[in-house]
């Protein structure tokens, strides 16, 4: 009986599906992602169905992850980042219900799959991009220039910030992915020592994954929380240069 | 009780706990090993496929790529570099 940790990051095809001679099938990854999508509308549209002044629990939690959004982006971009709050919030439950659904046994975690995290990195590389151009020009060549640097040091320090600039979306895309995967890796591979150690520990080793699989759900929320913030403290970035 | 009390009720509420919101608000930028890791390894990979495409456009394989591995090794040490000086102005 041997498990491979790795094969419940595999993807399969669920229904063969080709357009122009492109491959479209549904897989087992675009289904989930469907799931996702519509859990967090079902949920929202359950929620605010009915608006009560004093909201009932279902309601509250709905309020509770909005005012967690709208206050990341109060505190990170300021007066000017409203405007982004149904992007950020919208990526936030994304994020989150992804990670979610993957903590269910049977179910597949989208967000382990660094072809779709780096796809939301990239969305929002662009967008923090496109912002800071249209709002300040060119002037926003300025963040690659930290003040005090002195003009024999501008041209290196260009393309160091240039580099860093770059690599954001990178560590944005694999902190999620490659958090998603080792959580699962390692759940994995206790619950297949869990079955042998139970000859020796008896039930001892059932407590222990209990609280494995609790941490598991806290990196889950933890990791959606922490894209959304840098993204938003990206955004600062573009929206309020220096 | 009509809405305007209720309101007014809740107002005096909300302002009831308004400190203890204050307190919460604590920045959650924290370095751990794993930002340390991703950190580095997502310089040297810009790094890698900058350095790759240079040298297929301008054909001189391998010198951009030992160059742009190189700054991007710089480049991911400033970002740990930084993240330090933030968490030490933190604490």
């Amino acid at each position: 009986m041997t498990h491979n940790p790795l094969a419940q990051f595999e993807i399969k095809k669920l229904v063969d599906l080709s357009l122009f001679g492109y491959d479209v099938s549904l897989t087992n990854s675009a289904c989930f992602m469907i799931i996702a999508a519509v859990v967090s509308l079902s949920y929202f549209s359950l929620a605010l169905k009915s608006k009560l002044l004093i909201p009932s629990r279902l309601q509250m939690s709905a309020e509770l992850i909005y005012g967690l959004v709208s206050d990341m982006l109060d505190q990170n971009v300021g007066p000017k980042g409203r405007k982004f709050v149904p992007l950020i919030f919208s990526l936030f439950l994304f994020i989150l219900i992804c990670n979610l659904l993957g903590m269910l046994p049977y179910s597949f975690t989208v967000t382990s799959h660094i072809s779709i995290t780096f796809a939301l990195a990239i969305l929002v590389f662009f967008l923090v991009t496109l912002v800071g151009f249209i709002k300040n020009g060119l002037g926003f060549f300025s963040l690659f220039l930290p003040k005090g640097t002195p003009w024999w040091l501008a041209p290196l320090m260009i393309i160091i910030e240039l580099f860093t600039y770059l690599a954001r979306p990178v560590s944005l895309s694999l902190r999620l992915a490659a958090n998603m995967v080792a959580g699962h890796v390692l759940l994995k591979v206790m619950a297949s020592f869990a079955v042998s150690l139970a000859i020796y520990l008896k039930v001892l080793p059932i407590p222990l994954m209990v609280i494995l699989i609790g941490f598991e759900i806290f990196v889950a929320i933890l990791q959606a929380y922490i894209f959304t913030i840098l993204s938003c403290v990206y955004l600062n970035d573009a929206v309020n240069l220096h | 009780m009509d809405q305007e009390e209720q309101l007014s009720n809740l107002k005096e509420r909300i302002a009831k706990l308004k400190p203890v919101a204050q307190i919460q608000k604590t920045r959650n930028d924290k370095l751990s090993a794993f930002s340390i890791s991703i950190e580095i390894v997502a310089g040297v990979i810009v790094g890698l496929i900058t350095g790759i495409l240079l040298d297929k456009l301008f054909a001189t394989r391998p010198l951009f790529l030992i160059i742009c591995l190189i700054l991007g090794m710089i480049a991911s040490a400033k970002v740990l570099w930084q993240k330090v000086k933030n968490s030490k102005d933190d604490a």
